[in-house]
């Protein structure tokens, strides 16, 4: 289910603020920064869990995205699934970025479920494990591709570079590619994994 | 101790030893900025993605 997504009024006033200052020199960057931040709330409510946990804050609720120059701070609501979103100057944009794609590659590593899929993929091509694995469907095997649906969606929003999933995730994909039969339920559309697709056309 | 000490208490501790009181401002004005736009939306609702794009559409020619 899609998760509404919600802006505070305080987070509107801050963009507009943020897009006048920098249209009195750039115009033309103000429209790219202003539709890059509505593009990253655009994707909350298909992920609403993609962005890192935010490191002031000692709450899984509360997470953010990086925009160019800024940082989208946003709180999971439970019950409505909405978030509200509000945009913070970060100081340091490259130690930010960083962080941010440390968070994205322990998660892939802490997660047990994903460890489980990784260990299976990583084997000659034709092993029949694979077949099993991709055949029966489970839960464990549709968020280890639902993992790289959203690095997928990532990159293709700029949120992270091709050489950042390339230096993290270079062998993982590959392990993917060998085989015929994941590659098959990939290239399937009715799967829904169209950024995976393309990342994979890339690396 | 109040919650406001235990938070700065805990943006301290995570903080790196070498780093500057500048450093300290800005998280703590990540900190506040933040909490401000949660009660925010907490009281005053939210608005939705297409009442935002209306607003901010004076920036997106066509």
């Amino acid at each position: 289910m899609a998760a509404r997504v919600g802006w505070s009024q305080r987070a509107l006033r801050d963009v507009e603020a943020i897009a006048e200052y920098i249209a009195e020199d750039s115009p033309v960057y103000a429209a790219v920064v202003v539709r890059n931040i509505i593009a990253q709330t655009k994707m909350l409510s298909q992920f609403p869990r993609c962005g890192r946990k935010v490191p002031e804050f000692d709450d899984d609720g509360i997470r953010e995205l990086l925009a160019y120059s800024y940082r989208i701070i946003y709180r999971i609501e439970e019950d409505k699934a909405a978030v509200s979103a509000f945009f913070v100057y970060r100081n340091n944009s490259r130690r930010e970025r960083a962080r941010w794609v440390e968070s994205l590659y322990s998660r892939f590593f802490e997660k047990s479920e994903l460890k489980q899929v990784r260990d299976t993929l990583d084997c000659e091509s034709g092993d029949a494990k694979i077949i099993a694995l991709v055949g029966e469907e489970g839960s464990a095997w549709t968020d280890y591709l639902n993992f790289f649906e959203l690095v997928a969606y990532l990159h293709e929003s700029k949120q992270v570079a091709r050489e950042d999933v390339k230096a993290l995730f270079e062998y993982y994909i590959g392990c993917l590619k060998r085989h015929r039969a994941v590659m098959d339920y990939i290239g399937d559309q009715s799967k829904g994994f169209k950024y995976l697709r393309k990342l994979l056309l890339k690396i | 101790m109040s919650k406001v000490k235990q938070d700065v208490e805990r943006l301290l501790n995570k903080l790196p030893d070498d780093c500057s009181i500048e450093d300290v401002q800005y998280h703590l004005y990540v900190v506040e900025k933040a909490r401000r736009g949660l009660e925010d939306a907490r009281a005053n609702g939210t608005l939705s993605e297409e009442e935002v794009e209306v607003r901010l559409s004076k920036w997106l020619p066509e």
